[in-house]
């Protein structure tokens, strides 16, 4: 078969690729996405889930910047709840259960009414290049594909190889092949790759589950969605299911922990430290008597039940041994064991911040092929590498989101600057700017970006400037003066001082017990036909502003300050080696990673203030 | 900042004797030692070894014994070489120029040390020390200074860092990890670490005044009117004949100063002209000059005869801090004592003398340094610590508030984290490293 040119080929269907794709053909640019099995795109390969601590606020951004997580979360979604309510605006965080086969379907769909997209089922082995460029691919059957853009996006699929207890299977997903190949055509073209390994938990019966036994957990009653283009949300709110497990679970874990191949050595990639194995648990926090599992629902009236917290690679008998001892699950029945996948990566530290390697043009890498784990990291790097393969493509200006912008831009900026010794997981700690980086205000964030790339159709841009600007009125009124006759009686309910004589609405809403509801104050009328989460995240907004006034101005002289560093630029070709005063930790971390600015070098574990002089007092000389 | 080439300097001082050193740091060090004796071999880590000094055009003009010490293990962290050579300034002279004809440059004042602090053998308490360990005047005050250097004090901010940081961890493990709710004995616990992490702060900022007065000293002036006792005053404290005294008002002109150490704390005590409507152009000079040096005073004694009923009223530039009635022994005792505030002395006899030392040490401030203790002892690292308390004081407000916000507990304790780095120069301002280094002579 022959194929014509694509501006942008994207290889992988997972969420990385999806994004990637879907964005680029959005752009105008004439796009194929090239997969082995068309039916699994976007496929939730993992937990039935998206969202949660930081991952809630990336979807939030991905929405703003045009992509589809959030969107089509939104429509399969389940049951949505906002997690750490009682801790703090910034870490609030949503997170929707997730119909992983509606997920897939309406993904599918989307794709494939897309104008400029081809959708191409086939295994790519090889790259076309010449000089240093890239201008296209070479299929399993040596078909060529040229294009001068190609994002690779291929997950856990590189090398995969499954295990299960001393159980070996050569597959990219369980039921599904590796692809083998790419690797050593990266390496054919200078670049290195390592190792990593990542688990999954075991799916279960539901029938063989005895649900009286487990501890049912609601969503939210105001479900908030993730996309601001879901107009008419209005989503199920199904029960999910806790249970815990016990010592006589422990005691039978340890017992065979030789059996796993963690600890018998046979996994030589490195695992998550933050979503570890059971085994892991069990081991390295002896002292918790008890650890959570979720029973998760993988679509609605499903039979399989995702057992969220209990991923494992012991054999399989041994995990259904340690399940039965607890109670609900004392005759549970599994539809599939879990297992540990171990795969290539490549280190994102070869890339540019636009995901672009630095080795061959015109070639981007996204997703868990760059070292992440879970969906909403991928997805967040699928559709910075689709833009910017796109303004690549058009000749336009890429997108660089700052650390103090995005969630997304600090993601970026990690994978490029920092070793990835385990699969990288997005925290809200990693952001240094996270008082500022709120899910509720990823529009305010990121909308000059989306409107000076065209990410988003103009009535969606027209609808979020219509937020803003009520979120603008909504602080104006908080100017209005309140009397003690209007504001002593909350006062008195709350048991805190009450009010001599009139004081701004904005002075009173500093009180940490005082809320926006509480004042008694008009606000705008909001459009009849927005949902109330809508209104409520902007008056909940408005009052974070004013509550975090003097931190979010102190955040602020931190960017500020930040940013000097940011200005200053490294050549690209400096020669590290020659640098007289460099450690030789700097010097080779240095040469290897070639930081794009000072900012970045600052960043770089082991660089030490002493290296930045040297460097600073290199630029100043030059 | 840094600069890598060699540097050169004499490290004993000035002037003629026995022996004198001149240092070499930088990768050349041990190129230019071999140059200096055409006849040297390669020099060796730590040995001594015996140079015939030839200047550049061969002629030997002197015999030294060099040291060497290979990189890192070195004062600087670089290739260093001390030579010994004779105490002439010529010779050094000499020698140092043979060193700069030879690839080494002329040190500037702190260099050696900054270079160790820039290449990570000390910390910048540790090089702050070293100046004041050169400089102390007090054998309690080398003595403090030694601790510092050794990094005794470095160890006790390093633990304050060790101490947040595991607060911090655990905060953001509520924050990040943990999906379910705050467990009810988190934030009752993050309370009580927090407050003994203020109370050691506490102590520690109180070890300020005290070390600040060890490391700088002290300058006591005394004034008061003419011929009430104060140059006997001083040379009685002193134990010297410095000043001249008469019963002449207007002896003193110019202003005497004395050094004595009081707890260790180096004193400089001035005996100034004393306050009067001068008499001649001379007498108003030394008065004029006695108002700056009041103005100066870390302590300001006012000195008046104890027999002097109404002495003239005089506007002095600040109140005084301890008043003396002097020449207690013309009194008869029923008159002695009404005012705690006010000593009756003896300068002549030597009374009171006990109770006026420990009068001025109550006003100097600041508890005795236990004989292990460490101190703070520049402005800056009060300041830094201040800037490092503030934030956890902050964080203590939060956590008494009613719905403790973990996210800005977890802020301040960042930018309490980020003092403390400054602090032990981790993330020290260029500028500011480059303040401090500018205080130190050539060839430290
Ligand atoms: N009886 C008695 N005489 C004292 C005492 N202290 C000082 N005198 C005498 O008072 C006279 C003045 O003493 P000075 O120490 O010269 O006084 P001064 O304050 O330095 O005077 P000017 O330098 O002139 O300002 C001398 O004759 C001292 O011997 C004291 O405690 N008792
Ligand atoms: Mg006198």
């Amino acid at each position: 078969m022959k194929h014509e040119e694509f501006d942008i080929l994207v290889v992988g269907g997972g969420h990385a690729g999806v994004e990637a794709a879907s964005i680029a053909a959005y752009l105008g640019r004439k796009t194929a996405l090239i997969t082995m099995d068309l039916r699994s795109i976007a496929r939730m390969s993992c937990n039935p889930a998206i969202g949660g601590l930081a991952k809630g606020q990336i979807v939030r951004e991905i929405d703003v910047l045009g992509g589809i997580m959030g969107r089509f979360a939104d429509w399969a979604g389940i049951q949505f709840k906002i997690l750490n309510r009682s801790k703090g605006r910034s870490v609030w965080s949503p997170r929707a259960q997730v119909d992983k086969r509606l997920y897939e379907q309406g993904v599918q769909r989307h794709l494939s009414r897309l104008k400029n997209l081809t959708l191409i089922a086939a295994e790519v082995v090889n790259f076309i290049d010449a000089r240093g460029q890239i201008e296209g691919v070479i299929l399993s059957d040596q078909t060529r594909i040229a294009s001068r853009n190609v994002i690779l996006t291929c997950g856990t699929f590189l090398n995969g190889l499954i295990h299960i207890g001393r159980q070996k299977i050569r597959a990219g997903r369980m039921g599904e092949s590796a692809a083998n190949g790419i690797t050593e055509a990266l390496h054919a073209r200078g670049f290195s790759t390592g190792r990593l390994k990542t688990g999954t938990p075991p799916r279960l019966d539901a029938a063989t589950i005895d649900w009286s036994l487990t501890k049912p957990v609601r969503g939210d009653d105001n479900p908030v969605p993730f996309s601001y283009r879901s107009h008419n949300f209005d989503p199920p709110n199904v029960l999910c299911h806790q249970v815990y497990t016990s010592e006589s679970v422990h005691e039978i874990i340890r017992e065979k922990l030789i059996e796993s191949p963690l600890y018998s050595g046979d996994i030589h990639g490195t695992g998550p430290r933050y979503c570890p194995s059971i085994e892991d648990k069990v081991y390295r926090f002896a002292h918790h008597s008890k650890h959570l599992i979720f029973l998760e629902p993988e679509w609605t009236g499903s039979r399989q039940i995702y057992a969220n917290g209990f991923s494992t690679s012991l054999p399989e008998d041994v995990q259904l041994e340690a399940l039965r001892k607890i109670p609900a699950l004392k005759n549970v029945e599994f539809l599939r064991p879990g297992y540990a996948i171990e795969y290539d990566f490549i280190p994102p530290r070869q890339h540019k911040n636009t995901l672009e390697s630095k080795a061959l043009a015109g070639l981007f890498f996204a997703g868990q092929v760059n070292g992440t784990s879970g969906y909403e990291e991928a997805a967040a790097q699928g559709l910075v590498a689709g833009i910017n393969a796109a303004a690549r493509s058009a000749g336009t200006e890429p997108l660089i989101l700052g650390r103090n912008e995005a969630y997304i831009g600090v993601l970026i900026d990690d994978l490029i600057t920092k070793d990835t010794v385990e699969p990288y997981r997005m925290f809200t700690s990693r952001a240094e700017f996270r008082l500022l980086l709120r899910f509720s205000n990823a529009d305010a964030r990121l909308l000059s970006h989306a409107k000076r790339i065209h990410l988003l159709p103009q009535k969606e841009i027209l609808f979020l400037e219509t937020k803003q600007n009520l979120t603008r009125a909504v602080d104006a009124c908080l100017n209005t003066s309140l009397s003690p006759d209007e504001m002593n009686p909350v006062f008195v309910r709350s048991g805190t001082k009450q009010l001599t004589q009139k004081q701004p609405a904005r002075a009173l809403l500093k009180r940490p017990e005082i809320r926006i509801s509480d004042l008694p104050i008009v606000f705008p009328d909001f459009p009849a036909d927005w949902g109330s989460w809508l209104k409520n995240e902007i008056l909940s907004e408005a009052e974070t502003e004013v509550k975090y006034e003097g931190y979010i101005q102190r955040q602020w002289e931190q960017v500020q300050k930040s940013r000097r560093h940011e200005k200053i630029s490294l050549p690209a070709h400096l020669d590290y080696s020659g640098l007289l005063g460099l450690s030789n930790e700097a010097r080779e971390k240095l040469s290897a990673i070639r930081p794009q600015t000072l900012g970045q070098a600052m960043r770089i574990q082991g660089i030490s203030p002493a290296d930045i002089a040297v460097l600073s007092v290199y630029l100043v000389r030059k | 900042m840094i600069e890598h080439d060699t540097i050169v300097a004499p490290a004993t001082p000035p002037g003629v004797g026995g022996l004198a050193v001149v240092r070499l740091s930088g990768p050349q060090s041990g190129d230019i030692l071999k140059a200096l004796d055409s006849q040297h071999r390669p020099p060796k880590h730590r040995q001594a070894t015996f140079l015939r000094l030839e200047d550049s055009t061969g002629l030997i003009f002197d015999d030294a014994m060099a040291t060497f010490f290979r990189s890192p293990n070195s004062y600087t962290g670089e290739d260093m070489a001390e030579i010994s050579c004779h105490g002439n300034p010529l010779i050094v002279q000499q020698l140092v120029s043979s060193c700069c004809t030879r690839g080494a440059r002329i040190a500037d004042p702190g260099e050696f040390t900054k270079r160790a602090f820039v290449l990570g053998k000390m910390d910048l308490i540790q090089a702050e020390a070293v100046a004041s360990f050169i400089e102390a005047q007090s054998l309690e005050s080398t003595r403090l200074h030694h601790r510092l250097l050794r990094g005794d004090l470095s160890t006790r901010l390093v633990a304050l860092k060790t101490k947040l940081m595991s607060l911090l961890q655990s905060v953001e493990y509520a924050l990040d990890i943990s999906e379910e709710e705050i467990e009810p004995g988190f934030l009752p616990g993050l309370l009580k670490d927090t407050t003994s992490l203020d109370r050691s702060t506490s102590n520690l900022l109180a070890t300020y005044q005290r070390g600040h007065l060890l490391t700088f000293g002290a300058t006591v002036v005394l004034t008061g009117p003419p011929n009430s006792g104060k140059s006997t005053l001083l040379n009685r404290l002193s134990n010297s004949e410095r000043a001249i005294t008469s019963p002449d008002p207007g002896t003193t002109r110019d202003f005497i100063d004395v050094q004595f150490t009081l707890e260790g704390i180096p004193v400089t005590l001035i005996d100034t002209a004393g306050l009067r409507e001068s008499r001649d152009s001379i007498e108003e000079a030394g008065i004029t000059r006695t108002r700056t040096l009041m103005k100066d005073a870390d302590i300001l004694v006012w000195i008046q005869s104890a027999t002097d009923k109404s002495p003239e009223e005089l506007s002095l530039p600040k109140k005084p801090d301890i008043v003396l009635l002097n020449k207690s022994d013309l009194l008869d005792s029923s008159m002695k004592n009404t005012d705690p505030n006010v000593l009756f002395i003896s300068a002549l006899y030597g009374d009171g003398m006990e109770a006026f030392k420990s009068k001025l040490l109550k006003n100097l401030g600041g508890a005795p340094l236990l004989s292990s203790g460490v101190a703070l002892t520049t402005a800056r690292q009060h300041a830094a610590l201040i800037s490092f308390q503030r934030p956890i004081r902050q964080s203590l407000t939060i956590l008494h508030s009613p719905n403790p916000s973990l996210e800005l507990i977890s802020f301040e304790f960042r930018d309490a984290l980020e003092s403390l780095d400054v602090l032990l120069g981790k993330t020290t301002p260029d500028d500011i490293i480059r303040a401090i280094f500018s205080n130190f002579c050539v060839g430290k």
